[in-house]
């Protein structure tokens, strides 16, 4: 028996345990679960623009909370849709801002990028706080399903998606090397013919899809959403600080650190009833992994490639007169 | 000369109050090898930033293959044919030698990059770096990388910016091949360089440049003697 063969059998027996999870374990295991996947797709989702084309976005929250009150509005008496009718329109209205949005600010590098994004998910937040449509702070309330184990198989299945889609578009095909030249050295990257424009705005847009289809199946498992809730940017920052804990710019990066945060978040719930602990610990942890740690959890593992993204994601001594080159696009 | 492959007339660029490029212009004939000199700061580099659509002229015009290619994208400019280097090497630091080169390849012949990458490995001797990330690369192997990631793309024109600069003198010899190779089978050359012997051996004309300015032009022995060169290099004389 080879190492593949013990793989493929670790695998499968992986895949048997998430699929029978459901019913074999109470319903609070089954909700940490549900939460694991959760988060493990937002992180694999903010990953792409920020992990693998190094512009790292501070307004995702935005995108969740598009998704989620898309589902709010449109599954809301006024429109009754159905929840996958709902999950599209969420989805394409993500993908659409997201490229109204991405147009300007894709042009953008570093800590200026992050600062627009941050203020484009302000401004959602509070549109949503003062529209009537969305409820205001009062926020909206679902059509209820109790159905724990259905949306566990939704959280699974749109986590499985994300990664089986990553996996293919970021690994192993072009768009990944576009992607990487990118965020290695995009002048470079524009010299050797790829057209940094478009390519940072098709993973922008893919990125806030995602993300709002996450956003839409959470708002119909919780039933009730409001700006705190789905739209705050503590949102965003969990996913960055689980795609950098886990492995910027490593395909399974975002679901280990996803699925250690979130587990260690619970169990801080569980200990003290808050999390102020929490993100005290998350503090340390996030200094620590930067400085001796800056490839995440995922190096651990032997034979990781070490990537050193953080490094590629400082200034760009290589490039001859940056901030006049920028100027002239 | 027939009908130029790339053409520079009147290119200006100004940073701030600096006038780094002021006038340029020049004509380069299929299958040359053009060299250009100058002290530092002279405008070598922003002239190849224009050409290869880095930064936009203020003025003037660059005609390539007969198309006025002035205020292109560098990624459109790419795509018809010119390629380039970088005085300090913008290899992708995060990606292996072999991604490196593959990478070259994701807008022109993606079908055939492993072979062509394994060609240039070789070729370049780069064979024992091919699976370190480009970071960890001595400076002349980064050099020796950005050159095959140009090759990788089979292009018209190619820019090269010192691209012999801290690589080891045998493979230096190399490189000087390969560019040699590449005239004999239709690819046309602009180089900058320091290195007087290296120009004086490889380029058929060369541009000397001073304060954004062409100064001369011509082959070796005729700058060499030029009296503007002279002054450039040597100041004036005291009498």
């Amino acid at each position: 028996m080879t190492w593949a063969h013990v793989r493929r059998g670790l695998a499968l027996a992986g895949l048997l345990v998430l699929l029978s999870l459901p019913f074999w374990v109470n319903a609070y295991i089954l909700r940490i679960a549900t939460g694991i996947f959760l988060w493990a797709g937002l992180a694999c989702a903010w990953n792409i623009v920020g992990g693998y084309a190094g512009y790292i976005s501070f307004g995702h929250s935005a995108f969740f909370g598009i998704g989620a009150y898309a589902a709010g509005i449109l599954m809301g008496e006024r429109f009754g849709l159905p929840f996958a009718g709902a999950l599209v329109v969420g989805v394409a209205a993500a993908g659409v801002i997201a490229a109204l949005i991405g147009w300007p600010t894709l042009r953008l590098r570093g800590a200026y990028f992050a600062i627009a994004t941050w203020a484009f998910a302000e401004m959602v937040l509070q549109l949503a706080n003062v529209l009537r449509i969305t409820g205001g702070t009062a926020g909206l309330t679902l059509p209820p399903l109790l159905d724990e184990r259905l949306f566990y198989f939704l959280m699974l299945g749109g986590a499985v998606l994300t990664y089986g889609l990553c996996f293919v578009l970021l690994e192993r095909s072009r768009f990944g090397y576009r992607l990487k030249a990118i965020r290695d050295n995009e002048i470079a990257a524009e010299t050797l013919g790829i057209d940094t424009t478009r390519v940072k705005l098709q993973a922008f847009v893919l990125s806030a899809a995602i993300t709002a289809a996450f956003g839409a199946i959470y708002a119909y498992w919780i039933t009730f959403i409001n700006p705190t809730s789905v739209l705050a940017g503590d949102i965003t920052d969990q996913m960055v600080v689980m795609a950098l804990l886990g492995g910027l710019g490593h395909l399974w990066g975002p679901a280990i650190g996803a699925a250690s945060m979130y587990l260690v978040n619970r169990l801080f719930w569980s200990l003290w009833g808050n999390t102020t602990a929490y993100i005290v610990v998350l503090g340390v942890v996030i200094a620590l992994v930067v400085l001796f740690l800056p490839d995440g959890l995922v190096s651990l593992w032997p034979r990781t490639r070490r990537l050193q993204v953080l490094r590629a994601l400082g200034p760009h001594p290589q490039q001859e007169r940056p901030t006049v080159a920028e100027e002239q696009r | 000369m027939s009908t130029p492959l790339l053409a520079v007339e009147g290119l200006r660029k100004t940073f701030g109050g600096i006038v780094a490029v002021n006038g340029v212009r020049f004509q380069v004939a299929p299958q040359e090898i053009v060299g250009i000199i100058g002290p530092n700061g002279s405008g070598k580099s922003t002239l190849f930033n224009l050409i290869s659509g880095v930064l936009r002229p203020d003025a003037g015009r660059i005609i390539f293959r007969g198309q006025d290619i002035t205020g292109w994208k560098p990624h459109q400019i790419a795509r018809l044919g010119i390629g380039r280097t970088f005085q300090i090497p913008a290899v992708f630091t995060t990606m292996t030698a072999w991604d490196n080169l593959l990478t070259a390849a994701v807008e022109a012949d993606w079908a055939h990059a492993p072979q062509r990458a394994e060609q240039l490995l070789a070729l370049l001797t780069l064979d024992a770096v091919r699976d370190v990330r480009a970071n960890s690369l001595s400076g002349g192997q980064q050099k020796l990388l950005e050159l095959g990631r140009v090759l990788m793309r089979n292009p018209t024109l190619i820019l090269l910016d010192e691209v012999t600069a801290g690589v080891h003198p045998t493979l230096r010899t190399v490189m000087l091949d390969v560019v040699r190779e590449l005239r004999r089978s239709g690819t046309t050359f602009l180089v900058i360089e320091h290195d007087m012997e290296l120009v004086r051996t490889l380029c058929d004309r060369i541009l000397v440049m001073d304060f954004g300015e062409v100064i001369a032009s011509g082959t070796f022995a005729e700058i060499a003697a030029h009296p503007d060169v002279i002054e450039a290099y040597l100041g004036r004389r005291v009498s």
